[in-house]
């Protein structure tokens, strides 16, 4: 197989070639491996800001598994899922983002401790 | 491979995520790496070639250029959530996004990689950078001349996050990956054949699209005078075979003369054209949803917007000793 018929085979939507399982099986645990990095950069992290950015990450992980599974099963809802994602995300990042440029100008710090007493 | 290299993997990641939280020396770092790449590459071996695939299958998208863009996503999402400085986080974030795009783009869906960069390096990220350049100006700075603010440095319960994380990831990476056939991981040439032919099947939708490709077939097979696409059998436009490798599709000539061409399979509609066809005729309440919420955000964000003005005016009045605003102080304070 050449350069150029590649291409046009990553590209082609039909015929569609069934995908290779190695492949999404690679992409799939990528997306697991991602997931549990931001889960774990969610709960370590005392930066509100980079928590945040955490759960942009665990987002990431989860847009993956759905194209990932989309490819599998030669279904575009995955994609139109990751739409979805890219919209909650884009809202959850102007709302948030807002709330913690708040919540800085109250206390001067980005911790998340300085602001236990909201937990109790 | 034994099923168990998958957890001994994770457990390595997890090992150097944790030695990766405090500031090391050079060499030590670079151990890190080299380990943090070992443990990723050893997972990604562990779950890959489940499925035993026909030597000839490919789908444009090298094995090696998957593992490739994982080990950079991973390598750039650990930095992400260790790196003492939040600028430098939010950068790699950049890097996991890209290999992600391209991920996309290697798993056929071209358009979502693209709106990923534009949404997300784009806009989501620069947001992110803003604020946290906004919220970086005073205060923070440790007593001792450090570069970054204490609670950027160290971490909180890193070893039940991990033990947590490690936990997830086992679960489910077992699930997925380690039970016999829990998944068909090859679709079968049933699944593949309707997935053509529903790809076809968009294109009645589309009759200019289809009016130009079955003109530019029909030049090909020297019939340069057609005027029309004509319905066949069915009334459709468009009439797929039986694999979704073809379909046929019934011009008018010039002197009335209905002659049958077959579409190639890259007359079909592209990733692109499919997914708004999608969007609109198959899903159209997430679009109007996905509206909605976007139209939220939009006036949390004002509300968010008008308070921030409103403290700021609060601190320039008591600076000035005036009263404040808002209804309870000015009642109050009037009255005194």
């Amino acid at each position: 197989m050449n350069a150029a018929t590649t291409m046009t085979s990553i590209l082609a939507s039909a015929p569609m070639t069934p995908a290779v399982p190695a492949n999404v099986q690679v992409t799939l645990a990528l997306a697991l491996i991602l997931f549990a990095i931001g889960l774990v950069g969610f709960l370590t992290r005392r930066n509100m800001i980079l928590m945040f950015l955490s759960t942009e990450l665990m987002f990431q992980a989860a847009a993956l598994a759905f194209v990932a599974f989309g490819r599998m099963w030669m279904d575009l809802s995955g994609q139109l899922m990751v739409i979805f994602i890219l919209t909650v995300a884009a809202a959850e990042a102007a709302l948030a983002l807002g709330l913690v440029v708040l919540l800085y100008r109250r206390k001067e710090t980005l911790s998340n401790e300085a602001w236990a007493e909201l937990k109790e | 491979m034994t099923p168990d290299l998958f957890f001994v993997a994770a457990a390595l990641g997890a090992v150097v995520l944790y030695l990766m939280m405090e500031p090391r020396p050079a060499p030590f770092r670079a151990a890190l790496t080299v380990s943090g790449l070992a443990a990723t590459a050893l997972i990604l071996t562990a779950v890959a070639r489940k499925a035993p695939a026909p030597d000839e299958l490919s789908d444009g998208a090298p094995f090696g250029v998957h593992v490739l863009l994982a080990l950079v996503a991973v390598t750039g999402a650990a930095r992400m959530v260790t790196h003492p400085r939040p600028v430098y986080a939010a950068l790699y974030f950049i890097l996991v996004i890209l290999a992600v795009a391209v991920n996309f783009l290697l798993l056929q869906a071209e358009f979502m990689a693209f709106a990923l960069l534009i949404v997300y390096a784009g806009a989501i990220l620069i947001t992110y950078l803003f604020v946290l350049m906004l919220a970086q100006q005073s205060g923070d700075r440790g007593n001792r001349g450090e570069e970054s603010a204490w609670y950027d440095r160290t971490p909180r319960e890193p070893i039940a996050a991990l033990i947590l994380a490690f936990v997830v990831l086992a679960a489910t990476g077992d699930a997925l990956f380690r039970r016999e056939q829990s998944v068909p991981w090859l679709a079968s040439p049933a699944t593949t054949a309707q997935a053509n032919i529903g790809a076809w099947d968009r294109m009645n939708d589309m009759p200019e699209l289809v009016e130009k490709e079955a003109k530019a077939v029909a030049l090909a097979m020297n019939l340069p005078d057609v005027v029309a696409v004509e319905r066949g059998e069915g009334g459709r436009l468009v009439r797929p075979d039986a694999s979704g490798t073809s379909a046929a599709v019934t011009v008018r000539r010039v002197g009335g003369e209905l002659v049958v061409v077959n579409l190639p399979g890259a007359a079909a509609p592209a990733n692109s054209v499919a997914l708004g066809h999608a969007l609109v005729a198959q899903f159209p309440v997430s679009l109007e949803l996905a509206g909605v919420i976007l139209l939220m955000a939009l006036f949390g964000a004002v509300v968010l917007a008008r308070r921030q003005m409103q403290m700021a005016e609060d601190e320039r009045r008591a600076a000035a000793g005036m009263q404040r605003l808002g209804d309870d102080s000015f009642e109050h304070g009037g009255a005194a």
